[in-house]
């Protein structure tokens, strides 16, 4: 099953990236993520891996994740090592009025597990499809916020150097 | 003379030989020997077939009630995890929480209250949360009844870790490094009555206190609520399986009164 939500911030890319870049924030703007921890030595970057874990239904899905494409400021994709079978991928795109485009895709699934697997695909994607939702608008609303800091901590500089 | 010529030459067609009166005689009992013979090769095949069924019975049931560890099968775990999911999350509608109170590794004694007669919802649920949380890839074991395990659900339960209730498999397992789910209630707390569905009853029995204490492994308490709701027992029937003596041949200490499927 492939899940697919977009929204616009008004924000650079390079703030949206920053923020996305960083694994301790996942917590705060992923909607039904338990879990989200940097699993090895390298925190950030290709390569990097992180154990998370989203409720879904009457479970607690997830497993090891790896990232395994950064262009920074464009795209950002990870795919599973362990448990569920999921590909995921941020997609930053710059708009011509400065704001950014921000497409999260998913797809999982679990191999083998035959016409069970895909119902519970089926009946998973709604749940799932809201969470996704929910997390692009907490995205959008942390990061307009933290924009809206920067923005407001460089008019003080500018009066106290005035 | 006449007659034993007869006979003699009968006894050529039928491929014996002729012996005077006693190769007559012989001849003639040749053919109940042969008809005999027949009659004990299919009492024979029929002995075979029957000892056969009750050979291979008992070495299931046998087999059943031997704790291989490697009867857990993480792929075929990881493939029905699905079929799983949709049970728990669409029939039972349960929920499992702080599984993070959960060692994250090493060997662990998972303590239980047991619910639901004899389709247990928290089994069910419980050995989801646990796979989905840290993993197929982590060894789990499961103690279960024997009459468990020897019934046609015995062969998948084995599959997903689930090993007869006796003290050494359950040692074994903990040796193993493993995560270990018991219920010392068992058959007793999963069939009590429906007025004491929110009540916690092990029927006195500690001996996993003494386990974990041998085996120098943490205990989790795991507590199941609601799991009695999907039954309506209304008696353990205890003192009926005692009359019965299945407590001593079958290990069931009760004979439930009520609807628990």
């Amino acid at each position: 099953m492939r899940l697919n939500e977009s929204i616009v911030i008004s924000a650079p890319p390079t703030l949206v990236w920053d923020y996305l870049a960083e694994p301790s924030n996942y917590l705060h703007f992923m909607s039904g993520i338990t879990r989200w921890e940097v699993a090895g030595e390298q925190r950030t970057g290709l390569g990097a891996r992180y154990r998370m874990l989203i409720r879904v239904g009457s479970a607690e899905v997830g497993g090891l994740i790896e990232i395994v494409e950064w262009d920074e400021r464009r795209d950002m994709a990870w795919s599973s090592v362990l448990g569920v079978d999921q590909r995921g991928r941020w997609r930053l795109r710059e708009l011509d009025d400065g704001r950014t485009r921000v497409e999260l895709r998913f797809a999982y699934g679990v191999a083998g597990s035959g016409i069970p697997g895909w119902i519970a695909e089926l009946v998973s994607a709604p749940p799932l499809g809201g969470h996704l939702r929910r997390s692009l608008r907490q995205l959008k609303r942390q990061v307009e916020h933290e924009r809206m800091r920067a923005d407001a901590a460089q008019r003080r500089a500018e009066r106290n150097l005035a | 003379m006449a007659d034993q010529e007869g006979l003699a030459e009968q006894a050529k067609r039928n491929g014996g030989e002729s012996g005077g009166e006693d190769g007559a005689l012989r001849d003639r009992l040749a053919a109940f020997d042969g008809i005999a013979r027949a009659g004990g090769s299919v009492v024979r095949a029929g002995q075979s077939a029957a000892g056969e069924f009750a050979g291979g019975l008992a070495a299931r049931i046998r087999r059943s009630l031997t704790a291989d560890l490697d009867d857990r099968d993480p792929d075929y775990i990881r493939e029905s995890l699905p079929l799983t999911w949709l049970l728990t999350t669409l029939w039972f509608r349960g929920e499992v929480r702080n599984m993070g109170n959960v060692p994250e590794q090493g060997p662990v004694l998972l303590v239980a209250n047991h619910s639901g007669g004899n389709m247990t919802p928290d089994t069910l649920l419980f050995t989801l949360a646990f796979y989905t949380y840290f993993g197929v890839e982590r060894a789990f074991y499961q103690l279960a009844h024997n009459l468990v395990l020897a019934s046609p659900v015995g062969q998948i339960l084995r599959r997903y870790g689930t090993v007869a209730a006796s003290p050494e498999h359950a040692q074994r397992a903990l040796d193993a490094g493993a995560a270990l789910l018991v219920y010392p209630g068992g058959d007793w707390e999963v069939h009590r009555p429906i007025w004491e569905r929110h009540k916690v009853d092990f029927a006195n029995r500690q001996g996993f206190v003494r386990l974990a204490l041998d085996a120098g492994v943490p205990i989790v308490p795991v507590v199941s609520i609601g799991g009695q709701e999907t039954a309506l027992f209304l008696s353990h029937g205890g003192r009926l399986a005692r009359a019965l003596r299945v407590d001593r041949t079958l290990r069931l200490n009760v004979i439930p009164i009520g609807d628990g499927k």
